[in-house]
Parts: C-alpha cells; structure tokens; sequence
C-alpha cells in the first residue's frame, strides 16, 4: 500500500463521524431518486405490461341502446381496428352484511372474459361461459374487502326483483385498475362492485337482445383518434350516444396517468436537492481538511509528488464517501420504493405490481453524487495546489475579523464581549454560515412535504364537503323525476333537509377543446350544494349562465364572461351556447352548475329532478339507508362520511411512508450539516476554545460560544425555511393537482411547529454529540503551540 | 528533603503550598519524570522567578499550580483549595476566581479587539477593574480597538498581560511571556508584570530567561531534571523602575 493510501485511511478513521454523516447525505440523495424512479418504472411497466395483455382499448362509447347490427358499419369507420359492444348497467346489489348501499356495474362479457379488448385476467375462478345465465365474475377490490369466495352468491336488484349470481371467478380488468363508481370522487371497494357476466344474462336482466350500450374501441395502428371520435359520434347520436372518450378520460386510466405523473415529478426533484446540499456539504468539509493539510500537501509537493498523485489522493476519498453513501442509499431507495409499491397495490389492482430496481437509476444516483462531490473537492483543492510549495507551507494568513455592521445596531449593553464573538464568527466565515442555514432551510420544507398531506386532505375535504356539499346523504333516480318526489322524500323518518337537482350529462367545447362531464341544476336557495367562488364566498348558480370549476375552465381554457358551446348528451340532445357566469373553487372533480330551471328549459323536461341532496339526523341514516336500498325509484344512495372514512384510511398508507421518509432525511440533512459545520468549527477554533478554559470560562460557556453561531445560523435557517415551505408546497400542491383533486397549498400551524422542532431536536443533537468533544479540550495542549 | 521555604518574608502562612510532587509521562516502555517530588510554599504577594533549562519541568509546576494539570503523586493546595483531585468544574472556579495567566503565544481571540479581549474577562470577574486602566498600565491606551493580527507580538503580550490582571487575581502566573520576542520587545512585557506585581500586590510567578528580572524577584527558584536544586533571595527587592535592564 502507498504511503498516500495509508494517510487516506487514518484520514477516513479521524473524520469517521463526518464521512459517516455526509455519505448519509449522498444516501438520502441516492436513496430518494433509486426509490422514485423504482417506483414509477415499476408502476408504469405494470400497467402497459396490463394494457398490453389485456388490450386496453383506445376508446369508450356510452350510449342508450343500438341494435348489433350497427356493428360492421361502425368498424368500417377508417381508423377503428376493433369494436366491442356491451351492455354496461349500474346496478343495486342486496348485502345485508353492511347497513351502507352497496352498487355495482354490471358489464357483459362476448367471450367469457378472453375478450377482443379490455380482457378480463382471471386471479381464481374462471370468467362466465357463453349461454350460463347466472354466474359472474367478481373484481377482486370487492372481493377482498368483503371477504367473498368463489361459489357465494351475489344478489342484484332488477326491476324490482332480486337475481342472484354465483360467483364464479376473480378477476382484474384494465378499465377497472382503479374502480370509482361514476360520480363518485374516490373509490369505495367495500360498497362498489364490478359483475361481469355472460351477454346472455345481461340481455335478459336489461331486456337488451341483440343490442349494446357501450363499446370499447381499438385503433389501426397510427390512427388519430380525433375523426373516429367524431365519426363514432356522428353514426351513433340517434342511439343515445353521450359521446366517445379517449383514453385519457376514462376514469381508471385518467386516475393511473396523473398518479404516474407525479411520481415522475417527485423522482426528478426532490432528489437533486439532496444532491446539492451533499455536493455543497462535501465541498466544506473537504475543504476544511484540504486546508488543516496545506502544509502537508506542499511538503509533499516539494518532495516532488505531482499535483496529480494528490488530487487523485483526495478523489479516493471523495470515492469512499460516494460509495458508501450509494450502497446505503440503492438498500434504502430499495425499502423505499416497496413500501410505496405496498401502498399502492391497495389502490391500483394490477396483476403483476412488483417492486423492481431499475438499475440505470441506481447508476445514475450514484453517477450524480460522484459528480457533485468531485466538484467540490476539486474546487477545495485548486486553491491550495496552485499555491507555491513555499507559501503553502506557512500556515494560512488568519481570518480577516471586522467589526460588522449588525454590532452598530446592537445596544451596547448586549455587545458584550462572547456575543461579539459569535457574530464576527458566524460573519468571519459566510460561507460556512450560509451552509448551516441552507441546509436548515432546506430541512424544514422536507419535513413540511412529509406531514402537509394531511393539512391538504383536511382542507379539501373541508372545502369539498362541508363548503360545497353539506348533504350527508346522495341519492340518485334511474331516470329523471317530477319535483313531487322531494315531498315524498321530505317525510322520511329522519330526513331534514332535502334539496332535488337535476344532473345532465353535457359535452363542453371552447375553439377546439371539450370536455364530456355533467351539469348540476341547483335552485336558487339550495342550502346542501352551494358552489363557492374563488374568494370562497357562496354563490348562486345564475338564470342565464353557466358555472364552471376552476379546473374545469383551465381545461376549456375560458374565463368568466366567455361563452361556451353546451350539448345536452341525453333527452333531445340539444345544443346552445351559453356565457360562463362565475368560476368557483372545488378540490374535488370538474363539474359545472346551472340554475335548475334554466336547465330544465334547456333539455325540455318540465320541472323535473334526477338526484336529491339529504340531510339526515345521524341517529336515523341507517334506517333509512336501509330502506332506500329497497325503492325501486332509488338508483343508488351514498353516504358521505362512509366513503370518506374509507378512502382516509387507504390513503393513510400512502401518505405515511411518505411522511416517514422524508421526516429521515430532513433529519439526516439537519445533523449532517450541523454536525459537520460544528466539527469543523471545533477542529479549528480549538485552540481559541482551550484559550478561554485556561482563563476560567466553563465548558458550557465555552460550549455556548461554537455554537451561539449555530444557534443563529439554525434560527435563521428555520425563519427561511417557513416562508421557503410555503413556496415548495404551493409548487407541489400544483404538480400534484390533477383532475380528480385539486390539492390546496395550505398548511397548519402545528404542521410549521412540529416541522420546527423536529429540525431544532436533529441540530440540539448533533451539537449534544459534538459537545463531548468541547468538554475534553486539551488545555495544556492548546498552550504548548501556536494556533 | 528541604523545603523552600522564602527566608526573609516567612510571615504569616504560605498561599501556595505543595508537598512531594510528581509528574510521570508513560510512553509505551519509556518513562518521563516531568516531576519529581516537588515541595513547594509560596507567600501572600510574592513575586517567584522559575530558572532551568528545556524539559526541566517549570511548565508542569506551573501548571498544576495554575489548577490546568494534575500531578501523578503529591499534594497542591492554593489557601483552602485543593488543587489535587478536584474536578473540572472546581478547578475552573479556582481559575475563574483567582488566577491570571500570560503564556508564550499570548492566547488572545482572534475575534476580538484589544479592548474586548479585556472585557472579555470582566464578564466572568467578581472585582474587575477598568479595562482601559489597564491597558494604559501595559501602555496600549492607543491600540485598543485593534484586532490581535494586527498588533505585534510584543502588542499582543503586552495585551495578554493586561487581560490577566484585568480582573485583580490573588495569582498571576507566567510561562515564558517572553520566549516569543525579541530581547528589547521582552524587557517592555516584563516590566508591564512587575509593575503590576508592585501596584496590585498579586502574587506571581514567572517562568523566564530573562536574567535581569531576578533583581527584582524576591525568590530565584532554578529547577533541574524535575527537581528544585537551588533557591536565591533577594535580601532587597529592586522596583520595576530600578532595575537594570
Ligand atoms: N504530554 C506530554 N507527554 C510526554 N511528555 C511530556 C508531556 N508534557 C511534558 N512532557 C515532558 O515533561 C518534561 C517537562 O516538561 P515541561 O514542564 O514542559 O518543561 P519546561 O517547561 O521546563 O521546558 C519534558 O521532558 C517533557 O518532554
Ligand atoms: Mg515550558
């Protein structure tokens, strides 16, 4: 071994705590990016491995009713591969099991689920043969939060009569990855089932022989799916159409795109914040050692070792660091990333969604950090190897210390003498300083990012349901209803509030753009839905306008005062063009409101509702929930605490390996940065330190005076990092907003403080640990030598 | 074993007061006698020169007397403090209450003027006098709002001084303030302590070559391979002012 291998170990053995802390800099770096892009290579591979399996159809078509025979037309349209009719109803299923209404989609199968497109992947079981009316396949969301097997029944309300189904396998769909029942915001697996069942049996349950209300569309290849849209919509208006979407907005899919979206956002952000605090940590701390050897590195020169030997020398370092911190970040990036693939197998139902190590991320990571610390040895390094051997081996020229112009402004009477030593230090050395409150700075919106979730959840929950919908209880009519039925609801047991609207499937188009969602009329004095503008004051829907969300707008890309093109996708179909009257605020979906009786006047429908928003005295919703799942007027009823609670919980996951990892890294930042500053500090001013014991200062006022400097360098960091976390949450807030939910960039009070004193513990720590150092200062030492 | 008891000035009871000092350094096989079995009184006011050459022990008498070191055997008291076996924090007492020290390489703050490096020790002082007395003692009334570098070394021991009997210590005690500097530079450093020696009436002792300060020393103890081998006294103590130099 060389003697420069040798000095590279003793050096490593003396700084152990610090390459220990800055090689766990470079893991958290390493680790973050690994586990993010792990997890969205994962994903990603698992659902187009999925879409291609189970061919994934291009697009959707929902319409009333059209006879088979439409069939060969529609595929003579240039640009559709392959079209698969179905019939697709919403139906009622009997559990008594939950005193909660339970629904379901019932979709018909051609080929007992090996079908053209959207194919069913059987988990047990197998799919309904041609010809057998009474069993169904069941997916599997249902299956495991209720706890069914195969050869149980499942009882379907139909027109009144209850049918029951064997269930006779399990299965997963593309179209049903992530399965939300229309209307809902999120999905509830314990009350929304997905049925598929032979076409015979469909037929006869609907009354549908030999037509289809729903078609699944592939594309030749290289098809523009826009004309085969507006051709499929063209050919099927007179039966019903509401129009074909792409895949984009299919709910399953849209749900899966924006999730993956964000994933790929995190793994390209966050971690480069890491590498940048580590790449600047790296360069101090080296720095620092490059200088503490000045002289050895000039006697080396003068001895003749080329300036090459030496910078390799350190780079060897630097490569130990690196290579610690990747091996420890790929094991933790490893952790990380199955625990979210964990998470998200609750939520996406895939049929293969491993956790897999994408290996060029692990190169890459390690690639980065390489990089970054190379850098800044190197930029430590260039400032001693160009020196002449001869000055190097005088010792450096002292600081510079100045009176500042802060101690101006201080009174007199706290310019004593230890305070002054503070500040000129912490201003003797910026960019140490600066150092310390960066990566501060930098730790508390870390922490933020982790438990801000929650403030968001609450927030929008807050907006979405107890702003805008402040209804406990949804229930919807199969078809729309004369008004009298509101006074037949109102006296139900229970029932105190009871307020109808009318909901119409619209399509939206701006210029080019469209957007298929529904309306809701509302009456003028509705209490339960109330629309909330952007100031989040209530406001009416208005006679002679039309109300869209904000995100809704963004995608029509129009503001109020604009007028928009509205199609009514059932009844007479009609079209009118309509000015937006307000935009409002809601986190949850895109939808839009008009006055009810301009809605109605719109569709020609007389004074007629299709849903009914309830208040209902808490003691009496199960009763009464109880008795709705049995009125054939009533399509569907949902309580919204339920299905909040049940999303709450399966997010809860999610949000909690998030919180918990990013919590780590706040803190491996905070005592990597305040440790190593405060090592540096002690190593150089040692001998200052040592100077004061001699002269009867304590070892905690001495202890007070290194790190009075990091206590202003931790409170300034932590001012900065407030106002900072407001900024990275407000970004991410928007990054992670999507279709579904508009998250709210707010954060709680207690969210700031708890991140604050996390960030505070971390640094109290890392200075307890270095205060051990302070308390055995040398001080004959100290005396024997000149600084 | 005699004791070195000062002859003439014996009234009262010593303030320093050390019986069978000794100070082993183990390095492996070898052994250094830094001490060996020291006894030790020094009187109220008193001003000590320690002579001897390199290695022969004058720093590690001075200091455990100085409360910074502790003896391998023996006993140290300084009045009712035992200077032997106490801990950190009772030593930093002694230090703190009772002590001034000037060393070889000053010891100053880097980040602090002349004027604060004084102040510096006030803040822990109970009987502190007026810095800028002080500095007028040592002659650096016009330099007190320079930082140490950009003092001389003569400045700066000059500055050191004045911060060790800023705060009116019982002791002051110096190891070689003059080792740093130039003859001429030395006798101005010297005489700023015995002035103040005289002035305040601290007792002192001070580790020099410097052989013109004997004259006004009232004992010369000469130190050797880690023993006291000789003693003088000075039956008439010169003043700062008639020495000399
Ligand atoms: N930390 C130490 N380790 C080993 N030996 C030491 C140490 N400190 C002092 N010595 C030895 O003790 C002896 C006395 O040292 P010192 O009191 O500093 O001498 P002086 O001040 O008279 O020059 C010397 O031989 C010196 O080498
Ligand atoms: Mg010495």
């Amino acid at each position: 071994m060389s003697m420069l291998d040798r000095k590279l170990l003793r050096d490593i053995g003396a700084m152990r705590g610090q390459v220990l802390s800055i090689a766990l800099l470079v893991a958290s770096g390493v680790a973050v990016f690994v586990g993010s892009v792990s997890t969205y290579e994962s994903l990603s591979s698992a659902v187009s491995r999925f879409y291609e399996t189970a061919r994934f159809p291009q697009l959707f078509v929902t319409l009333k009713r059209a006879p088979l025979s439409i069939v060969p037309q529609l595929n003579t349209i240039p640009g559709v591969a392959t079209i698969e009719p179905r019939i697709v109803r919403e139906v009622i299923v009997d559990w008594p099991a939950t005193s909660q209404p339970v629904s379901a989609r019932m979709v018909s199968l051609n080929h007992a689920g090996d079908e053209r497109l959207a194919r069913l992947h059987l988990r047990r079981g197998t799919a309904p043969e041609p010809g057998s009316a009474r069993s169904a396949a069941v997916n599997e969301a249902f299956v495991e939060a209720n706890g069914v097997n195969l050869g149980h029944e499942i009882r379907v309300l139909l027109n009144g009569k209850v049918e029951a189904y064997h269930v006779s396998g399990v299965a997963l769909s593309p179209e049903y990855v992530y399965a939300v029942k229309p209307g809902l915001p999120i999905p509830d697996d314990r009350l929304y089932a997905i049925l598929w069942v032979d076409r015979s049996a469909a037929e006869a349950a609907f009354d549908m022989k030999a037509a289809f209300n729903d078609a699944v569309v592939s594309l030749a290849p290289g098809a523009d799916p826009k004309p085969v849209i507006d051709e499929l919509d063209r050919l099927l208006e007179p039966y019903g159409s509401i129009g074909a979407v792409a895949q984009r907005d299919q709910p399953s899919n849209r749900f899966l795109e924006d999730e993956l979206n964000q994933q790929k956002v995190m793994s390209t952000t966050i971690p480069f914040i890491f590498f940048g605090v580590a790449a600047f940590l790296l360069n101090s701390a080296l720095g620092r050692l490059v200088s503490a050897q000045r002289e050895q590195i000039a006697a080396l020169k003068a001895l003749g070792f080329p300036t090459s030997a030496l910078i390799l020398h350190y780079l060897k370092l630097v490569l130990v660091i690196v290579l610690i911190g990747s091996a420890l970040g790929i094991a933790a990036g490893w952790g990380f990333g199955t625990a979210m693939i964990a998470s998200y197998q609750g939520f996406f139902r895939l049929p293969e969604l491993h956790f897999g190590l994408t290996p060029w991320s692990a190169m890459l990571g390690t690639a980065i950090s390489l990089t970054a610390a190379s850098l800044g040895v190197l930029t430590a390094l260039r400032q001693v190897v160009g020196l002449a051997p001869a000055v190097a081996m005088r010792p450096a020229a002292p600081l510079g210390f100045r009176r500042s112009w802060v101690e101006a402004l201080l009174p007199r009477t706290v310019a004593r003498s230890r305070r002054l030593m503070i500040l000129r230090n912490t201003a003797g050395r910026p960019f140490r300083s600066l150092l310390t409150v960066a990566g501060v700075a930098f730790a508390i919106p870390m922490m933020v990012l982790g438990i801000f979730w929650r403030d968001a959840i609450n927030e929008m929950i807050a907006l979405q349901f107890n702003l805008v919908e402040r209804g406990n209880t949804m229930v919807t009519f199969p078809h729309p209803m004369d008004r009298s039925i509101m006074r037949d609801l109102a006296r139900e047991p229970g029932v105190l509030v009871v307020e109808g609207q009318r909901i119409v499937p619209v399509r939206l188009r701006a210029g080019q753009r469209s957007y298929l969602t529904s309306v809701i009329g509302l009456s003028a004095g509705d209490q339960l839905r109330r629309p909330h503008d952007t100031m989040l004051r209530p406001i009416a829907a208005t006679p002679d306008g039309i109300t869209l969300t904000r995100r809704l707008a963004e995608r029509l890309d129009v503001k109020a005062g604009d007028v928009i093109a509205v199609e009514a996708m059932e009844g007479r179909r009609r079209k009118r063009d309509l000015p937006v009257s307000a935009i409002v605020d809601e986190s949850i979906g895109m939808a839009s409101y008009m006055e009810i009786e301009t809605l109605n006047r719109f569709t020609d429908e007389g004074d007629v509702v299709s849903a009914a928003s309830l208040y209902v005295d808490q003691t009496m919703t199960s009763a009464l929930v109880r008795k709705f799942k049995n009125l054939p007027t009533i399509e569907s009823v949902s309580m919204k605490a339920y299905t909040l609670s049940s999303f709450m919980e399966k997010i809860a996951g999610l949000v909690f390996v998030t919180a918990g990892i990013l919590a780590a890294f706040a803190t491996i930042i905070t005592v990597g940065v305040v440790y190593n500053s405060a090592r540096i500090s002690l190593q150089e001013r040692a001998w200052e330190l040592a100077s004061l014991r001699v002269l009867g200062f304590t070892r905690g006022e001495v202890a007070g005076i290194l790190f009075g400097e990091f206590a202003i360098e931790i409170v300034l960091g932590i001012l900065i990092g407030l106002p900072l976390s407001h900024a990275v949450i407000g970004l991410i807030a928007r990054f992670h907003s999507n279709e579904s939910f508009q998250i709210p960039a707010v954060i709680a009070p207690q969210t700031y403080f708890i991140a604050a004193a996390v960030v505070l513990t971390a640094a109290a720590v890392s200075a307890y640990i270095v205060k051990g150092r302070v308390d055995k200062l040398d001080l004959v030492a100290a005396l024997k030598t000149r600084e | 074993m005699d004791a070195y008891p000062p002859k003439q000035n014996s009234e009262g009871l010593p303030v320093f007061h050390a019986r069978g000092l000794s100070k082993t350094y183990r390095m492996g096989e070898i052994e250094v006698h830094a001490l060996r079995d020291v006894d030790l009184d020094i009187f109220e006011g008193e001003f000590v020169v320690l002579l001897g050459p390199s290695g022969s022990g004058k720093s590690t008498l001075l200091n455990i007397l100085g409360g910074l070191d502790s003896p391998t055997s023996g006993e140290a008291h300084w009045r009712d403090h035992n200077l032997v076996g106490a801990t950190d924090a009772e030593l930093t007492r002694y230090r703190r209450e009772h002590v001034g020290f000037v060393f070889q390489f000053y010891n100053l703050i880097p980040s602090l003027t002349v004027l604060e490096n004084v102040a510096l020790v006030n803040e822990i002082a109970d009987k502190p006098l007026d810095p800028l007395e002080v500095l007028e003692l040592v002659g650096l009334e016009n330099r007190i709002d320079h930082f140490p570098a950009q003092l001389s070394g003569g400045e700066q021991q000059r500055v050191a001084v004045a911060r060790a009997i800023v705060k009116s210590p019982d002791v002051l005690l110096c190891d070689e303030p003059t080792g740093a500097l130039d003859y001429e530079t030395g006798k101005v450093v010297l005489a700023a302590i015995a002035r103040a020696n005289e002035r305040l009436g601290t007792t002192t002792i001070i580790i020099t070559h410097n052989a013109a300060i004997a004259g006004m020393a009232d004992r010369v103890l000469r130190l050797g391979g880690g023993r006291i081998v000789s003693e003088e006294c000075n039956s008439h103590r010169l003043s700062a002012n008639e020495v000399h130099w």
